[in-house]
C-alpha cells in the first residue's frame, strides 16, 4: 500500500474510533446509555460496531432487570418494616401488660407496658417462664399455684382464663391485676399463649371508695332515721298513757319534722355526690345574672342573719355582664358557701358577698368572721363527710358533703376555689369563674346505672 | 320507782341523748350523759356507772378507743358495754367486740322501750 493511501487508512481508523471514544467513556462510570452509531453503508468496523452495540444492550438489560429487582426487595422491606412498627404501635397501645409464650411457655416477647409493669426489660425474660418473673397471689395473699395459674391452665385447657389476683414483684412491692390468658391455637394445636395483665389498683381504690361511701352514707341517713323512729315510737306510747305534755309532744313533733328536712337534704346531697362521682352531673347553662343569684340565697337566710345580728356586707360590681352558666349549680354554690358562714360566725359577726370582674374571670369572695378552719383540717375540707369539730359542735347535724359537692361542680365547670382561714378568725372562699361561662353537658345515664 | 343502777350514755347526737335520757330517768336509773369520746371517758372514770351505751362515730374520741381506755381501768375492768351506733360494716362490729363490747347493736333497728328492756336484762335486774 503506498505510503499516503496507508496514512489516509489511518486517519479514516482513527476517526471511527473516535466515535466509540464517548460511549466508552460513559461506560466507565457506569452509565451504558450510550449508543453506537452504525452506519448505514457497511465496512470492516461494522461487525465490531454491532458486536459492541449488542454487548451493550445485554448490558442495560440486565442492569435494568437488577435495577427492578432492587426496587422491588426496597418495597418489600419497607412494607415488612411497616408491619413490624404496625405489630409494635398495636401491642405498645394495648395500655395493659402483655406477654407471648411458646408452647413450652417461654416467654417470646413482652411490651412496654409490661416492662414497666413488671419492672424488667424484654432481654432480660426472653426464654424465660412467667411463673420465675413474678408470684401470682389470690386475695388472702395465698400463692397460686405453677400448676393453678391462669397461662398454665388456659394453655392446658385450650381456653381463655380470667381473673383478679395479686402480683408481688421481684421488688417485693405487691398491686392487684386483672389477667386476661388466652391459648394461642394453629389448627387446632397449642402452639404458644398470651397473657393480658391490668393493674387495677386505681379501680380497687375506687372500689373501697364508695363501700366506704355506702357505709358512712348509710350512718348519716340512719341517725336521721333513728330521731324520728324514737320520737315518734314516744309519742305513740304516750298516746293513752298521757305521760308527756302537750308542750312537749309539740316538741317532738317539730323535732319530726326538722329532721326529716334534713334527711331530705341529705338524700339530695347525696344524690348530688353520686352523680358527680358517676360523671353525670349535667350542666345546663343560660343567660344568667350571679348577683340575683346571690341575693336570692341571701333573702332565703336573711331570717337567720337578723338573728344572729350578723353585718352583710355585699358588694356587687355595677354592670356585671351576664353569664352563660348553670343557675342551679351556681345557685348550690352560693347556698353552701353562704349557709357555712351564716352558720358558722357567732353573733355580730360579719359577711361578706362580693361579686367582680378580674381579667377574664368572675372574682366571688365570700368571707366571714366565723370559727375558721384549723390548719389540720385545711387539706380535708372538700373531702366527703368531714367536718371539723368546731363546725360538728356548732351544728351538730351538718352532713358534711357541702365543700365536696362545690368543689366538684367547680372542677366540672372549669372553675377554682380556694380559701384563706385563720381558725377562730375566719374563713374567705373565692370562686373564680370564667366570663365565657360554662359548656353544656348532657345528663347521658339513666338512672338504672346507679344501681348496677 | 328508782333502779339502783347508773347508766352512762355516750353519744353525739344531742336528740337521740335526749330521748335515752328521758327513757332511763323515767324507769329510775342514775342517768350520766356524754357528748363525745373524751367526755365519755372522764365521766366514767369519775361516776363508775354499771353500764355503758357507746356510739362509734364521736368527736374527740371515737366510743371503741374510750371503751378500750376504760377497761385499762382496774375499777372498770368488768362494766358493761354496749355499742350502740349506726355503723354496721363487719370491721366495725369484730373491732368494738374485740376491745371488749358485750353487746353490738344498730340504733335504727331498737326503739326506746325495747333498749330499756334489753339493758335492763343484761343488768339482770327483770
Amino acid at each position: 500500500m503506498p505510503a499516503n493511501l496507508t496514512n489516509k487508512y489511518k486517519k479514516s481508523v482513527e476517526k471511527k474510533l473516535a466515535a466509540l471514544r464517548p460511549v466508552f467513556a460513559r461506560a466507565l462510570l457506569g452509565d451504558f446509555t450510550g449508543h453506537i452509531d452504525i452506519p448505514e453503508k457497511d465496512d470492516e468496523f461494522t461487525e465490531l460496531y454491532v458486536g459492541l452495540e449488542t454487548i451493550l444492550e445485554v448490558i442495560r438489560k440486565q442492569l435494568n432487570q437488577a435495577q427492578r429487582q432492587d426496587a422491588e426487595l426496597k418495597d418489600k422491606f419497607h412494607e415488612l418494616e411497616f408491619q413490624n412498627l404496625q405489630n409494635e404501635a398495636i401491642l405498645e397501645s394495648l395500655g395493659d401488660g402483655l406477654l407471648v409464650v411458646d408452647e413450652r411457655e417461654q416467654i417470646l416477647v413482652i411490651n412496654k407496658q409490661m416492662e414497666t409493669l413488671l419492672k424488667q426489660n424484654l432481654k432480660a425474660v426472653t426464654g424465660k417462664n412467667p411463673a420465675d418473673i413474678f408470684i401470682l397471689e389470690d386475695e388472702n395473699g395465698k400463692s397460686i399455684l405453677p400448676s393453678q395459674r391462669p397461662l398454665r391452665v388456659a394453655m392446658a385447657t385450650g381456653k381463655k382464663v380470667s381473673g383478679r389476683y395479686y402480683i408481688t414483684k421481684h421488688d417485693g412491692a405487691k398491686f392487684p391485676v386483672e389477667i386476661i390468658s388466652t391459648p394461642l391455637l394453629l389448627s387446632g394445636t397449642i402452639i404458644g399463649g398470651t397473657e393480658i395483665l391490668r393493674d387495677i389498683t386505681q379501680e380497687m381504690a375506687i372500689d373501697k371508695a364508695k363501700s366506704e361511701f355506702v357505709s358512712l352514707a348509710s350512718h348519716q341517713l340512719r341517725t336521721p332515721l333513728t330521731v324520728i323512729k324514737w320520737r315518734a315510737s314516744q309519742l305513740l306510747d304516750s298516746w293513752e298513757a298521757k305521760d308527756i305534755t302537750g308542750a312537749s309532744r309539740k316538741k317532738f313533733v317539730e323535732e319530726i319534722y326538722r329532721t326529716n328536712q334534713r334527711m331530705i337534704e341529705l338524700v339530695n346531697a347525696i344524690l348530688n355526690v353520686s352523680k358527680i362521682d358517676l360523671g353525670t352531673l349535667a350542666i345546663e347553662p343560660e343567660q344568667v345574672n350571679l348577683q340575683h343569684i346571690a341575693e336570692e340565697v341571701l333573702n332565703e337566710l336573711a331570717f337567720q342573719i337578723k338573728e344572729k345580728k350578723l353585718h352583710l356586707d355585699s358588694r356587687f360590681d355595677i354592670g356585671l355582664p351576664l353569664v352563660n352558666a348553670d343557675p342551679n349549680l351556681m345557685r348550690v354554690i352560693f347556698q353552701n358557701l353562704l349557709t357555712n358562714s351564716v352558720k358558722y360566725t357567732p353573733v355580730e359577726g360579719k359577711i361578706i358577698c362580693d361579686i367582680k370582674v378580674e381579667r377574664d374571670n368572675f372574682l366571688i369572695t365570700i368571707a366571714d368572721t366565723g370559727c375558721g378552719i384549723p390548719l389540720k383540717d385545711q387539706e380535708k375540707i372538700y373531702d366527703k363527710f368531714h367536718r371539723t369539730e368546731a363546725a360538728k359542735k356548732i351544728d351538730p347535724n351538718g352532713n358534711g358533703l357541702g365543700m365536696y359537692i362545690v368543689k366538684s361542680i367547680i372542677d366540672e365547670v372549669g372553675g377554682k376555689i380556694w380559701f384563706n382561714s385563720q381558725e377562730g378568725e375566719g374563713t374567705s372562699f373565692f370562686v373564680s369563674l370564667p366570663l365565657s361561662g360554662m359548656k353544656r353537658k348532657e345528663e347521658t345515664k339513666q338512672l338504672t346505672e346507679l344501681f348496677k | 320507782m328508782k333502779i339502783n343502777k347508773k347508766i352512762l350514755i355516750v353519744e353525739d347526737e344531742v336528740s337521740l341523748l335526749n330521748v335515752l335520757r328521758d327513757e332511763f330517768v323515767r324507769e329510775g336509773f342514775e342517768v350520766y350523759m356524754a357528748k363525745d369520746g373524751q367526755e365519755g371517758y372522764d365521766t366514767a372514770a369519775a361516776k363508775h356507772p354499771d353500764i355503758i351505751l357507746i356510739d362509734i362515730l364521736m368527736p374527740k374520741m371515737d366510743g371503741i378507743t374510750m371503751f378500750k381506755k376504760l377497761r385499762a381501768l382496774p375499777e372498770l375492768k368488768n362494766t358493761l358495754g354496749i355499742v350502740l351506733t349506726n355503723l354496721n360494716d363487719t370491721e366495725t362490729i369484730s373491732k368494738a367486740l374485740e376491745n371488749g363490747a358485750y353487746d353490738f347493736l344498730v340504733k335504727s333497728d331498737w326503739e326506746p322501750k325495747s333498749l330499756i328492756k334489753h339493758v335492763k336484762e343484761k343488768l339482770g335486774i327483770i
